[in-house]
């Protein structure tokens, strides 16, 4: 890490792997064994983010990254994006109606955008919970 | 096909239900027609008999035994011992999400009536 910086979180793989805790930071990076932890490796593109970041903050990140890429042949991509970057760009989540967009996202998108798109707003409910309440 | 009726006074789903039915389908018959001729209604928007269909609203999606995820009933053909089912809790989450999503950008008045 840079000097001044911990590590705090890292993304597996690109934008759409999920996020994960410095905590653990030992998982082999391998097809198949992120899946268990909600994450995948995807592009296998590893961001990592210091103490001084935010694990929401990427999330917002994105998420807006997904709606702006979202082709909109379908409803549940096209808006589903939209509307999540709206919910996580409060302060404090509505993690109830997240999961269930997110759901809905992950069960009725065409194709992998839409489905993977939820990845890092769930990654933030299941391991950053602190940082949302 | 499977179709789950729930609630009092639905007989026809409850019977539907109790036989489970085992649908048959031409090749070239998408699910949602298939499901028409067995009496089971599937939600759908951009759908629509006699137009081609794109499978884009995803407003009919359903539970495929076996698939990851969802498939839109207006454009997924039959295979050999498919197992459908059309209203589990799961497939009806996102045919109500994505009305949901559709409904949320439309103005109020525009579907309400004003007094």
């Amino acid at each position: 890490m840079a000097d001044g910086h911990q590590f705090y979180a890292y993304l597996p793989g690109g934008a759409s792997g999920g996020i994960l805790p410095a905590t653990m930071g030992d998982i082999p990076l391998d097809f198949d064994t992120l899946n268990q932890y909600g994450c995948f490796i995807g592009s296998a593109a590893i961001v990592i983010l210091s103490d001084q970041d935010r694990a929401t903050a990427a999330a917002r990140n994105l998420i807006r990254f997904f709606s702006e890429e979202s082709c909109g042949q379908c409803t549940p991509c096209r808006v589903g994006t939209a509307k999540a970057l709206r919910l996580i760009e409060k302060p404090t989540w509505d993690q109830a109606l997240l999961k269930e967009l997110s759901q809905a996202m992950m069960d009725a998108s065409i194709c992998g955008l839409g489905q993977a798109a939820p990845n890092p707003l769930l990654s933030v409910l299941k391991y950053f919970p602190s940082e949302i309440s | 096909m499977s179709h789950t009726g729930a609630g009092p006074g639905r007989d026809h789903a409850h019977r539907v239900h109790a036989q489970r039915p085992r649908g048959v389908g031409r090749s070239d018959e998408t699910i949602i027609e298939i499901a028409k001729r067995y009496g089971i209604e599937i939600p759908h928007l951009c759908y629509k008999e006699g137009m081609r269909p794109d499978g884009n609203c995803r407003a009919c999606v359903v539970e495929v035994k076996g698939e990851r995820v969802l498939a839109p009933a207006c454009c997924r053909y039959p295979k050999d011992g498919m197992e459908v089912t059309t209203d589990s809790a799961r497939a009806v989450t996102s045919q109500k999400m994505v009305l949901e999503l559709l409904l949320s950008d439309i103005p109020e008045k525009s579907y309400t009536l004003a007094f």
